[in-house]
């Protein structure tokens, strides 16, 4: 135990003492974060400002001139060129599908007339739109001239015909408005419990790779990791103490950026709080459950970083355990809540994965908790048991 | 006192090891078949061209490499079954163990006195007596990294030196060191033997050899070619000084081969 601690406080010192360290494993990755979010957070508003201010580029044929009044909203925001029936309609719809016109709008010829001497069983006039749904502007064409034939002309039209527009309606629904009402804590939870566990996944183990490959492949390399081992203090003393201190700081550095993250996302993009209130027992699962995770993966690059000659080798390793990690983080942001097997609750990384949206959710239930915690325990040792042993193998720690 | 006994230490070559030694060989012997003994007291030389396998026989001495065959026993411990202890008990220095370049000298020092089990007063008292000798004080404070090819030896000859070892490896020691801290280096061995330690050092300098060993084994390709005091060694080659001792075997050893 003596020469755990003492290897433990080296590793920590090594990190702490060190700003290009501190900098590079606490401080860079939350700037990086907060300044990638506020980018998409700006982008995405001004390019929904752009479209908005966008002046829609509108082709339009036969427009009786009675209606205009009502379109005057919709048309405020166009550039109207009116086409009549010797235009080619083929090359400007190739131009909708280029992005050159947004909309082309075409009346049946006395669209009025139709209108008004429509009788029961005639035919109902129609006009023809062409727009282009992948182009933004285009789109955003189709919506507001959408709003305005059904939200203006229709009715308007309609109450010509009827006179009280009442006897269509029948009835309203919520007519004033005001009918949402939404917990709060639990909206803010959802949206967490998607994005927080995939976080927290891969994090951590972002935070030991490469602090984990320079700390026991790096040290093998550089011959650092000989003199300790010519000392007297057990194999196990120097895997546990380099294993621990790498825990604590891939927790630390987690939890620096989780807290940057909920603070300084809703900031960034430009949305409400998303403070969310935690009991303390949802707190102390979280927590058991990061330690747990984090010394799992703790354990999973310790043991590539102790078979790898080179740094150079245990990062061509590792890269596709940071993909497994990944992907196994978003399987559990994608699935659905609710109804999962017990065996999900014991493959790695997805587990705690898992069990940590549910705890956001309120769905945890306590076996699934243990499972969750006992078997990602039970892994890390294992794993930890097969570094130990390389540690004691001349082959693996001096190549021999 | 240390007893080698038929050790030999066979080494598994990689494809690339192949390719770089130029063999077909799936494996080579490093050491082969060595019995030696080094008395408790005297300061004993291991004399041969790079590659002979003197290396590879302290490592197996300091417990970091298992014997393929044979054994080794230190006042009676097995370098295998009891390493720990072995390990309490000797000083190993080799140019492949090197100090953690983040550190200053005065940390690692008081590390590897901790991680050894001392108390801070007993690690402060070696630090100021060994800083002292070997002339390491003015840049204890600066981090390995900055330091030259011979500060660092020094740094490492200090540390592997912390715990005030009964026994001392040394693997080329005075390797990258100037003229007067080679010089120093070579005194504090005298010294140590003179307290009754025992002292194994290897090297390729004869005349260094010439001067420090009380005894000197000759390795040529892993096998023990020649063993004896200088005048021994002289006597059996009728030479006069080790360099022509040295190549007098060299020459019946390889012609042998």
């Amino acid at each position: 135990m003596r020469g755990l601690k003492v290897v433990f406080n080296k590793e920590m010192r090594r990190v702490f003492r060190e700003p290009k360290m501190l900098f590079s494993l606490f401080i860079l990755p939350v700037i990086l974060m907060i300044g990638m979010y506020a980018l998409m957070g700006y982008l995405a508003q001004s390019m929904t400002q752009d479209i908005e201010s966008h002046k829609s580029i509108v082709y339009v044929e036969n427009m009786p001139e009675e209606i205009s009044p009502y379109l005057d909203d919709f048309f405020s925001q166009a550039e109207m060129t009116v086409f009549d029936a010797s235009a080619d309609l083929d090359s400007m719809k190739e131009q909708v599908a280029q992005g050159n016109i947004d909309l082309i709008m075409i009346f049946p010829e006395n669209f009025m007339e139709q209108v008004e001497n429509y009788t029961e069983g005639s035919a109902v006039p129609d006009i023809q739109v062409f727009y282009n749904p992948s182009e933004d502007y285009s789109n955003e064409a189709w919506t507001r001239l959408n709003a305005a034939l059904d939200g203006v002309l229709r009715p308007s039209l309609l109450e010509e015909r009827i006179g009280d527009l009442g006897m269509l309606t029948i009835f309203t629904v919520n007519a004033q408005g005001g009918g949402e009402i939404i917990d709060e804590q639990r909206a803010a939870g959802q949206i967490l419990s998607m994005l927080l566990p995939y976080l927290i996944t891969i994090l951590l183990f972002a935070g030991t790779m490469s602090l984990g490959t320079d700390t026991i492949t790096g040290e093998k390399e550089r011959g650092t990791m000989a003199s300790m081992l010519v000392t007297p203090v057990r194999r196990s003393d120097i895997v546990l103490g380099k294993l621990l201190a790498l825990t604590c700081m891939s927790m630390l550095s987690a939890v620096i950026y989780i807290v940057a993250l909920v603070i300084a996302m809703p900031q960034a993009l430009g949305t409400g709080n998303m403070a969310i209130g935690f009991t303390p027992s949802q707190v102390i699962m979280i927590i058991i459950l990061m330690i747990l995770l984090a010394f799992f993966y703790v354990s999973l690059v310790g043991l590539v970083a102790v078979l790898a000659k080179t740094m150079k080798e245990a990062t061509t390793y590792i890269s596709p355990l940071y993909i497994i990690v990944i992907v196994a983080g978003m399987i559990t942001m994608l699935s659905t809540s609710g109804g999962h097997d017990t065996w999900e609750y014991v493959v790695p990384v997805y587990n705690v994965s898992l069990a940590l949206g549910e705890i956001f959710t309120r769905e945890l239930t306590v076996i699934h908790f243990v499972l969750t915690a006992g078997s990602t325990l039970v892994f890390s040792a294992i794993l930890s048991g097969i570094i130990i042993k390389a540690f004691n193998s001349e082959h693996f720690m001096f190549n021999a | 006192m240390i007893e080698i006994k038929n050790l030999t230490k066979i080494y598994k070559l990689s494809k690339k090891q192949q390719k770089e030694h130029k063999t077909k060989d799936t494996q080579k012997k490093a050491v082969d078949d060595l019995s030696l003994t080094v008395d408790r007291g005297e300061i004993f030389g291991l004399l041969g061209t790079n590659g002979a396998g003197k290396t590879t026989t302290l490592r197996c001495l300091a417990t970091l490499l298992k014997p393929t065959s044979g054994s080794i026993s230190i006042d009676g411990l097995d370098v295998c079954r009891d390493s720990e202890k072995v390990r309490a008990k000797i000083s190993f220095l080799t140019n492949e163990i090197k100090m953690d370049p983040y550190f200053t000298p005065d940390y690692l020092f008081s590390f590897f006195g901790r991680l050894r089990g001392m108390d801070n007063s007993l690690v402060e008292a070696r630090k100021k007596e060994l800083f002292e000798y070997f002339g390491i004080t003015d840049f204890k404070n600066k981090k390995v990294e900055e330091l030259s090819t011979g500060m660092k030896q020094k740094v490492s000859i200090a540390v592997s030196l912390v715990h005030d070892p009964e026994i001392i490896i040394f693997d080329e020691p005075t390797n990258g060191l100037d003229i007067i801290t080679a010089r120093a280096v070579l005194d504090y061995l005298r010294m140590e033997k003179e307290q009754g330690k025992t002292v194994i050092v290897s090297t390729h300098v004869m005349s260094e050899a010439q001067k420090l060993c009380d005894r000197i084994a000759i390795i040529i390709d892993g096998r023990l070619a020649a063993m004896g005091t200088l005048e021994e060694l002289e006597a059996q080659t009728q030479t006069s000084d080790l360099e022509d001792a040295f190549f007098e075997f060299y020459r019946q050893n390889v012609k042998e081969a």
